[in-house]
């Protein structure tokens, strides 16, 4: 019996072990466990989280001798209370099925391995807001019963076939008619043959584009020709040698992109295929899978199989990605598509991105941002489409257009990383367009109105008819200003609802630091304005290592940051720091502040982490003095007891100029200028015209970035050396030819004083001790007033004359003034504010606050004149007392405006903007048809449209009204006089007896998506091409030999016409004519599709310079050359 | 085995010369070289091919030399007229390849005054004839720009040597200066090395040469000063435009500014009286009373007549200045043109 007994304790402590059966020094540790690849899965949710996604994901390091783990979440930090969990989890992430209710969790994890249980992981609490996106995760078995047993299944399903292929008679008409064109053109070709040499990607993507583009268009209209051009291709692919040329081995990239295009074929042309090609199929891309996911030659380190070790190799998450939806596509015929997705779907589905996480940001950059976020689209279609997962319910997702709209501009924008631009361009607003369609974003689409940019004209962009978005909306009631807290990067506008005209600050302190593609940036800031950039991120990719990116773009001295001992103290290349990150941010109508602090990325020697190091800390706070004015602190502080001198680092890709006094430099642009100062400490000044550090050593850009543009900087080093000092450096933005800004800064002892030109005064502390400031006493780090708006940095106390205004246990920021309270801290704390009698608070978003619960990050009351509260790590505006928020609409009113001379009105939405000035938002209507803007005041109209530029109608145009008397007048362009063209087949002949030639690819500037395209038998070797669409335009400026009437005469090829004609508007010196040309109903994949035309009337040219301005109106051309034939 | 020197031409910086110094030579190389140019450039053992563009940012066309004698050495060498005795040698140059020994010499004749050498891996040193001395913050890497300059004062008898930003100096010669100065630069390297790439190379003669890191200039400028603004009235207190976030305003032809910015700029501490609406500005001096909506104001307790009464505007207590700065033995003026309110101690 006793035997018994202990057998069963013993079963028992085998299947349920107890903590007690270990001691504290046998018990499994986490810090026992095996760090591979220099970094790995990071601990999501990480300490102090405000979760924005209802269940979060959860991330661990992976334990390598693990068999299992377990997660818990429980209401308290002792892990007693356990409100959630998954036992026996095989991977280290996993998401729930279900949501949690809303409140304060922490969260914990063991893992079980052959001793036995580990130790509970640390509680990191997070807290989840009752507003949170709510996402679930699916079982991904059942997830995968989903997927259709048939084919096509990706882009459609054969139940939904009918309704796919009338998308072309409607939404998706353009789409086709140019989808035609384009495979005709590939059907005209060769057809493609395995490479001869591997690793070409022009190949791979050639093949990857023509099989996906044929299988769609197939799908679209059932063309039995292009089916089977789609199927002899796919056929043709599978027949390569999978150890011949298209081998994982030459080029992993190359590799998946003919596995994506023979994937999405397959299911695309399924029904073409015979039993046996369908199984030579499944065999070949069974092989070629399983050596993607587990290669054993070529990029074997950065690998799929090797992502649940490491999460950042790049190549092998970016694989998972890209193949899923051949994968999808292929799942129940290939059996090893079933053990892919069991793998990696919920992987992904967790992991991604993992430059980013709940804030939509992308840490790697803007450069490739671009590539990322066009992956993600697909599978956000895809699994949206097939019902397997819903990923539009994520948090990043939901967040992801605060990417976009905060951090990109037209001409410049926040560029921090790799090959960033930082510019809207066309993978950026195709992405506006899935947000807007697919999770129903209304900011991202009036981003591309609001701008007149379209989607990337790609394969990828089938599904973007397939439903209608929600309308578009200016972000007049966002903030102006707005932090991405998972990426640490931090956008300050003058105004976010007009790019072409703001002043910006873009700032980076981030947890990813100078990782993968990411730089020495971190506490560096850009300045733009005007729409042109001043203070720059500089340096070129001109590869991955060269000596110029490894010895010049990634290092800190391209960057606005610090470094010290005369440059040699750097941020180090290729590191993370979880202890880097936005510290303090604060937006309100008179002052913003964001913060930054390093961590220890500047500790590094030889590429190994020294503790203490020798900078112990580096915070960087700016106080942004709305419009155009800021304050830099630099807090540093050494650790290794020896003083150093620091420098402040500006660069600029424009015009440099020092000051005479050397401490300090303007930056002057074509529009703006950048007057930056160091105020104190004593500074002096060098400077850089060649891409180099301080030692003055040039890395020069190699490869398609030789004779790049070479940009200038300035370094202001401290005269002495310290162990620790705060400097202060003043800068301003003005208007090119305005007098500079000017601050007075006064030396007062404890303190510095600043005066602004608006009134504003700052308060800024020397040291971390007690500064007496004019009425205030205070250890704040700087004190701003400006009338009654009173603006603190990190104290814990201020009193001023005697009555306390701020009492906190730790350091904390907040501004107050005009009816809101915005406070930011890096650490929980408590504290009172003074503040007027406060009955009624609501957030951003304009919920209401209830005092007394912690729902949304701070429990407040009002008691004895002050606002008191407790406060987690974080950041928080509230509008007090029932102030109006930006962009609710207060009232209506009419707006006059003309069109060819008539009066009208339309109806408009008033509301305060962010200053407490009441604007309007108006649609103003006319006809559809071409109008030229004849004038504009005090209003502003979408497409950036500008006074004397023509903008297209399609009956309602979104206008935005800041004057109290807009004016806004327009005529209309089109229904002049009419040049209809009669066809010539001898271009040559028309060419022959041209006054003006000019090739229509050479044009001066284009506007929207014209492009020129390369074709060998066209003259000059290229057309005018994909310049079919209302509010696309091209310029062309023409020198003509004398005044007169002249014929115009054009060669082109024509199709999709209307009436056997095709219609384009074209203005002559802002004359306008409508120009009608005889369709040629050919693909111009030929010489001889073209043809030449010259028009029955004349128009008219001066001697000298003439702008030509062509705009579409019907049918899709391709323009070779056009000219003029003098009467 | 083939190796391979490039010539390469990259603009030079903007120097800024002494003036004592004057140049004795200079290339850079910007254009097709041959070893029968007679520019004074000897190579050894090759044979010259150019046309190669370089990844250099200035798109220049370069030599390329074939080793087909099989040489040991990869070299090329700067012969010019000898220079006086104090002289500074520079050169830029990168070398591509496996790293190997590369020695920079300078000299005349068949003798080497300096030999700086770079080891393979990358410590760059120098043999001034007695010792062997270290560059102990310099590491020379494959495909990087290396630039060495020699600073050789005939007065001392010693010479500073630069390798990048790290200065040697009161090196003795490995040879004899003796005033004959030097008529060549050599630089050589080991196997491995396929090329050398040089920039340019520079001997400059004269008194007042040193081997510092020339300063490249920019265009220097004012910083900005306090200027008059057109939409507001301004205040100008000696010399200074002062900056208000409650703007001044007119009142019967006389300027009132906030009191609290009024009296700080005046060096008046402040005081105010909720209840009673009054500012006081007080200093060793003198003690300024002022009350809203009153005629009469205290200076030093005795009872003036105000010609313009204070008033709260916007929340903020708004006092005449030139009362306040006159009371204070101030002299004050007004600009009409530039609306501004001038006060002068």
């Amino acid at each position: 019996m006793i035997k018994r007994i202990i057998s069963l304790v013993m079963v028992l402590c085998i299947v349920f072990p107890l903590g007690i059966a270990f001691s504290e020094e046998t018990q499994p540790k986490w810090e026992d466990r095996e760090i591979k690849y220099d970094v790995e899965w990071p601990w999501k949710p990480p300490a102090d989280y405000i979760s924005e996604q209802n269940a979060p994901d959860f991330t661990w390091p992976k334990v390598g001798h693990a068999i299992s783990y377990d997660l818990i979440i429980c209401s308290d930090n002792r892990l007693e209370n356990i409100k959630y969990e998954k036992r026996d989890l095989k991977n280290n992430y996993y998401n729930f099925p279900y949501t949690f209710e809303p409140g304060t969790y922490w969260w914990s994890v063991r893992y079980r391995c052959k001793d036995g249980y580990s130790e509970w992981s640390p509680a990191l609490r997070f807290l989840l807001r009752p507003d949170a996106y709510r996402f679930v995760l699916p079982d991904i078995s059942e997830a995968l019963k989903l997927i259709p047993e048939g084919h096509p299944r990706l882009v459609t399903t054969g139940e939904e076939l009918e309704e796919f292929r009338k998308l072309k008679d409607s939404t998706g008409y353009s789409y086709y008619e140019n989808l035609k064109n384009t495979v005709a053109g590939y059907m005209a070709e060769p057809m493609m043959t395995e490479p001869e040499v591997g690793g070409d990607r022009n190949h791979s993507l050639a093949v990857l584009n023509r099989l996906n583009n044929s299988g769609i268009l197939y799908m679209l209209d059932g063309d039995p020709t292009v089916g089977q051009w789609c199927a002899k291709l796919l056929m043709e692919v599978v027949s390569w040698d999978i150890n011949g040329t298209t081998r994982y081995e030459l080029n992993d990239q190359c590799h998946y992109e003919y596995m994506q295009g023979m994937g999405y074929a397959y299911d695309y042309v399924y029904d073409l295929l015979t039993p046996a090609q369908r199984k030579q199929f499944c065999e070949v891309f069974e092989k070629r899978l399983i050596i993607h996911e587990h290669p054993t030659s070529g990029l074997v380190g950065d690998s799929i199989y090797r992502v649940p070790e490491n999460p950042f190799q790049s190549h092998g998450l970016t694989a998972i990605g890209t193949l899923l939806p051949a994968v999808i596509a292929t799942y129940g015929d290939v059996p090893f598509s079933k053990t892919f997705l069991e793998r990696y779907l919920a992987l992904w589905s967790i992991a991604d991105p993992i430059w980013g996480w709940e804030d939509g940001g992308w840490a790697n950059g803007t450069g490739y941002g671009r590539y990322g976020v066009i992956r993600s689209d697909l599978l956000l279609y895809s699994f949206k489409k097939l019902g397997i997962i819903d990923l539009s319910n994520k948090a990043y997702f939901n967040n992801l257009y605060k990417y976009m709209l905060y951090f990109l501009g037209i001409n410049s924008g926040a560029n921090f990383g790799d090959e960033a631009s930082g510019i809207l361009e066309n993978n950026f607003a195709t992405h506006n367009y899935v947000l807007n369609k697919f999770v129903g974003n209304l900011y991202s689409l009036w981003m591309n109105e609001r701008y007149g940019k379209k989607p990337n004209p790609s394969f990828s962009l089938y599904f973007l008819s397939e439903n209608e978005g929600a309308k578009a909306k200016a972000p007049v009631d966002l903030p102006r200003s707005a932090v991405l807290k998972d990426i640490g990067w931090a956008a300050l506008h003058s105004e976010l609802t007009d790019m072409s005209n703001r002043v910006s600050l873009y700032f980076k302190a981030s947890r990813y630091g100078s990782y993968n593609h990411s730089h020495g940036d971190n506490n560096g800031f850009i300045i733009t304005a005007f729409d042109e950039t001043l203070a720059a991120d500089t340096g070129y990719y001109d590869a991955y290592g060269s000596n110029h990116h490894t010895n010049y773009t990634e290092t800190s001295h391209a960057h606005n940051t610090i470094t010290f001992d005369g440059g040699k103290g750097t941020q180090e290349s290729h590191r993370m720091d979880e202890n880097a990150g936005i510290a303090n941010f604060i937006t309100h109508p008179d002052f913003d502040l964001v913060g930054g602090t390093t961590g220890d990325i500047y500790n590094y020697v030889d590429g190994k982490l020294q503790k203490p190091g020798s900078l112990k800390s580096f915070e960087r706070n700016i106080i942004y003095v709305r419009p155009d004015m800021y304050l830099v602190l630099d807090d540093l502080k050494k650790a290794d007891g020896k003083a150093s001198t620091f420098e402040f680092w500006l660069n600029s890709d424009k015009k440099l100029e020092m000051y005479k006094s050397k401490n300090g430099a303007r930056i002057t642009g074509e529009k703006a200028a950048l007057d930056v100062q160091v105020k104190y400490p004593e500074v002096t000044g060098s400077y850089s015209d060649i891409f180099s550090g301080a030692d003055l050593v040039e890395y020069t850009p190699g490869g398609s970035y030789a004779g790049q543009k070479v940009t200038e900087r300035a370094w202001f080093s401290t005269k002495d050396a310290y162990e620790e000092i705060r400097l202060m450096t003043v800068m301003s933005v003005s208007q090119k030819d305005d007098e500079p800004r000017y601050t007075d800064a006064t030396d007062r002892g404890d303190y510095v004083e600043f005066a602004f030109e608006d009134g504003t005064v700052i308060y800024a502390n020397k040291t971390h001790g007690e500064m007496k400031c004019r009425e205030f006493v205070t250890d704040a780090a700087a004190i701003a007033v400006k009338k009654k708006t009173l603006m603190v940095v990190d104290a814990t106390y201020v009193r001023r004359n005697g009555e306390t205004l701020l009492e906190s246990d730790k350091d904390i920021s907040f501004v107050y003034g005009k009816g809101e309270l915005s406070f930011s801290a890096d650490n929980d704390a408590s504290f009172k504010i003074k503040t007027d009698e406060i009955k009624s608070v609501l957030n951003e978003k304009g919920t209401v606050i209830t005092p007394g619960k912690m729902e949304y990050g701070y429990n407040w009351c009002y008691k004895d004149g002050y606002f008191t509260a407790e406060m987690y790590k974080g950041f928080f505006t509230l509008y007090l007392n029932g102030k109006k928020l930006p962009g609710v609409p207060v009232s209506s009113r009419k707006i006059a405006y003309e069109v060819d001379s008539q009066k009208y009105e339309a109806d408009a939405n008033t509301y305060y903007n962010h200053d407490g000035e009441l604007v309007s938002n108006a649609e103003v209507t006319a006809s559809p048809n071409y109008y030229f803007i004849e004038e504009m005041n005090g209003i502003s109209l979408e497409k950036n449209v500008i006074a004397g530029k023509p903008i297209s109608v399609n009956g309602i145009i979104s206008a935005s009204v800041t004057g109290e008397k807009p004016v806004l007048k327009m005529r209309s362009m089109s229904g002049g006089k009419k040049l209809n063209g009669l066809k010539n087949n001898n271009t040559d002949e028309v060419r022959a007896k041209l006054d003006i030639f000019r090739e229509a690819e050479l044009f001066d500037a284009e506007y929207g998506s014209a492009a020129y395209r390369a074709v060998a038998f066209l003259s000059g070797g290229a057309a005018l091409s994909n310049h079919d669409t209302m509010d696309d335009s091209v310029l062309w400026k023409i020198d003509a030999p004398e005044d007169g009437e002249y014929y115009l005469a054009v060669k082109y090829a024509s199709w999709s016409s209307e009436n056997g004609k095709v219609r384009r508007l074209i203005s002559v010196n802002d004359v306008a004519y409508d120009l009608i040309l005889p369709s040629t109903e050919t693909y111009a994949q030929a010489e001889a599709d073209f043809t030449a035309a010259v028009t029955n009337e004349t128009v008219s040219l001066k001697k000298g310079e003439n702008t030509i301005i062509l705009m579409p109106e019907v049918g899709m051309m391709r323009t070779d050359w056009l000219g003029f034939i003098k009467k | 085995m083939k190796r391979n020197v490039l010539v390469v031409a990259v603009l030079l910086l903007t120097l800024a010369y002494n003036s004592y110094a004057s140049i004795v030579s200079y290339e850079d190389f910007e254009r097709p070289l041959s070893s029968e140019t007679g520019m004074g450039m000897k190579l050894w053992g090759a044979s010259a091919e150019s046309g190669e563009i370089t990844d250099s940012g200035k798109q220049v066309t370069v030599l390329t030399v074939k080793d087909e004698a099989e040489a040991e050495r990869t070299a090329v060498q700067f012969n010019f007229n000898k220079t006086k005795s104090s002289f500074a040698a520079e050169v830029k140059f990168k070398i591509r390849g496996t790293m190997n020994n590369v020695y920079v010499s300078a000299g005349q004749g068949n003798s080497t005054l300096s030999r700086l050498q770079i080891s393979k891996d990358g410590r760059v040193s120098i043999n001034d004839g007695a010792k062997t001395r270290l560059f102990d913050n310099t590491v020379i890497t494959s495909g990087n720009w290396i630039t060495v300059r020699i600073c050789y004062n005939h007065v001392t008898g010693k010479a500073d040597v630069r390798c990048n930003s790290e200065i040697l100096r009161g090196l003795g010669s490995c040879g004899d200066y003796s005033g004959e100065g030097i008529d060549y630069i050599l630089i050589q390297s080991g196997y491995g090395i396929n090329d050398i790439l040089v920039d340019y190379y520079l001997v400059e003669e004269g008194s007042g040469l040193n081997a510092e890191v020339r300063p490249i200039e920019p265009d220097y400028i004012d910083e900005p000063v306090s200027h008059a603004r057109t939409d507001v009235i301004n205040i100008k207190y000696n010399g200074k435009y002062k900056f208000f976030d409650y703007a001044p305003v007119m009142r019967n032809e006389r300027v009132l500014i906030p009191f609290r910015r009024a009296f700080e700029m005046l060096g008046l501490e402040i005081y105010y009286n909720e209840s009673e609406r009054t500012a006081i500005g007080k200093n060793s001096g003198y003690e300024v009373k002022i009350a809203d909506k009153s005629n009469v104001a205290y200076v030093n307790g005795a009872e003036k007549k105000l010609d313009v009464v204070p008033e709260i505007i916007d929340d903020s207590f708004y006092v005449p200045v030139r009362f306040v700065a006159e009371a204070m033995n101030k002299k004050v003026d007004w600009d009409v043109d530039e609306r501004t309110v001038i006060i002068e101690d």
